[in-house]
C-alpha cells in the first residue's frame, strides 16, 4: 500500500498528536457553530474536531501551497468546510464579515513575523 | 488580527497548550542547531520561538486583549532521539537561506537532503547535547471567542484590549509524565 502522506504528516504530526488531542478535548463542541483554523497545515486539527463530532462551519487556511493543497484533500469528505490559501491578512481581506466562535492555532505563532499583530 | 474575526460580542478567551520550556532552553536549542545545520542562524534569528515559554505566551496574549483561561504545559511529546529530532526539524522548520528567504519547491528537496546529511554526521554529538530541549518548541494556542459571561453581561468589545494586570491565580501548569 502506497503511503501518500507528505513528510510533514508522516514525520511531524505523530509528535504533535498529544497536543492536538488535548486541543480537541478542551473544546466544548456544543457551544460553537463556526470555527477558523489559523494556519491549518494539512488539516490535523480540523479533521480531529470533525471526528470528535463537530458539525459546524469550518474555514481553514494556510499560506503554504503544498499544505493548502493537502488540506483540501484531507478535508474533502467533510461538508461546510472551506479552504483558503494565504496569510491571515489575506483571509480577512477576502472574508471581511466572517466571525467565528472558535479559533484554533497550532504551531503558528513562532513562525509569523509579528505575533502581536497576528493576535 | 485574530481578534477581528472573533465572534462579535463574545469575550476573547484563550486556552493555551504550551510547553514547559524556558527561554534558556530555546536559546540552547537554537545554539546547538546552528552549530549543526549549515546556514541556520542562532537564537536571535528566531525570537518568536521563545514564545513557547508559558509566561511569555501568556503575557503576549493578555497584552493583545485575550483572557487567558489556562496554560497547560505538555511535555510528553517524544522527541528524545536524534533521528526523530531531525524528522521533526525537517517537516516543521521553514528552511531559511542565509539571506532570510524561504526555500520552497524543487530547491527545497535538495536543501533538505543537504541538511539531513549534515545532521546525521553530527548526530552522535546531538544525542548528548542540549538539542533535546526541542520539545520546548512544540507549543500551540487554542483561542476561543465564547459568549459573554455573567461577569460581562453586555459582552466585551473585541476591539478593546484587556488592560488588566496579568492574573496568574487561575493559570495552571500541568506536566505530563
Amino acid at each position: 500500500m502506497i503511503d501518500e502522506r507528505i513528510p510533514y504528516e508522516r514525520d511531524v504530526l505523530p509528535f504533535m498528536r498529544p497536543f492536538t488531542d488535548r486541543l480537541v478535548a478542551s473544546v466544548d463542541l456544543t457551544t460553537i457553530s463556526s470555527m477558523l483554523d489559523h494556519g491549518a497545515g494539512t488539516g490535523e486539527v480540523v479533521c480531529q474536531l470533525r471526528k470528535a463530532g463537530y458539525r459546524g462551519r469550518v474555514s481553514a487556511f494556510d499560506p503554504n501551497d503544498s499544505m493548502a493543497s493537502r488540506l483540501r484533500t484531507n478535508i474533502v469528505a467533510y461538508p461546510d468546510t472551506t479552504v483558503f490559501q494565504g496569510l491571515l491578512s489575506d483571509f480577512i481581506e477576502a472574508h471581511p464579515s466572517q466571525r467565528f466562535d472558535l479559533i484554533t492555532s497550532q504551531i503558528v505563532l513562532p513562525f509569523v513575523d509579528d505575533p502581536e499583530r497576528e493576535l | 488580527m485574530l481578534r477581528s474575526v472573533a465572534r462579535v460580542g463574545g469575550q476573547l478567551r484563550a486556552t493555551v497548550l504550551g510547553a514547559a520550556g524556558t527561554v534558556e532552553g530555546f536559546d540552547a536549542f537554537w545554539e546547538s542547531a546552528a552549530s549543526i545545520v549549515p546556514g541556520l542562524a542562532g537564537p536571535d534569528a528566531y525570537p518568536h520561538h521563545r514564545l513557547g515559554d508559558p509566561a511569555r505566551l501568556r503575557s503576549l496574549l493578555q497584552g493583545c486583549g485575550w483572557v487567558v483561561d489556562d496554560i497547560v504545559a505538555v511535555t510528553s511529546v517524544r522527541m528524545c532521539e536524534a533521528e526523530e529530532l531531525w524528522r521533526w526539524l525537517w517537516g516543521a522548520l521553514p528552511l531559511l537561506r542565509e539571506d532570510g528567504t524561504y526555500v520552497q519547491g524543487p530547491e527545497r528537496s535538495a536543501a533538505e537532503a543537504d541538511i539531513e546529511t549534515a545532521f546525521f554526521e553530527r548526530a552522535e554529538g546531538v544525542r548528548n547535547g542540549t538539542m533535546f530541549t526541542i520539545r520546548s518548541l512544540a507549543h500551540m494556542a487554542i483561542a476561543v471567542a465564547g459568549p459573554a459571561t455573567e461577569s460581562d453581561p453586555t459582552g466585551s468589545d473585541p476591539a478593546a484590549p484587556d488592560r488588566a494586570e496579568p492574573d496568574t491565580s487561575n493559570v495552571t501548569a500541568r506536566k505530563e509524565p
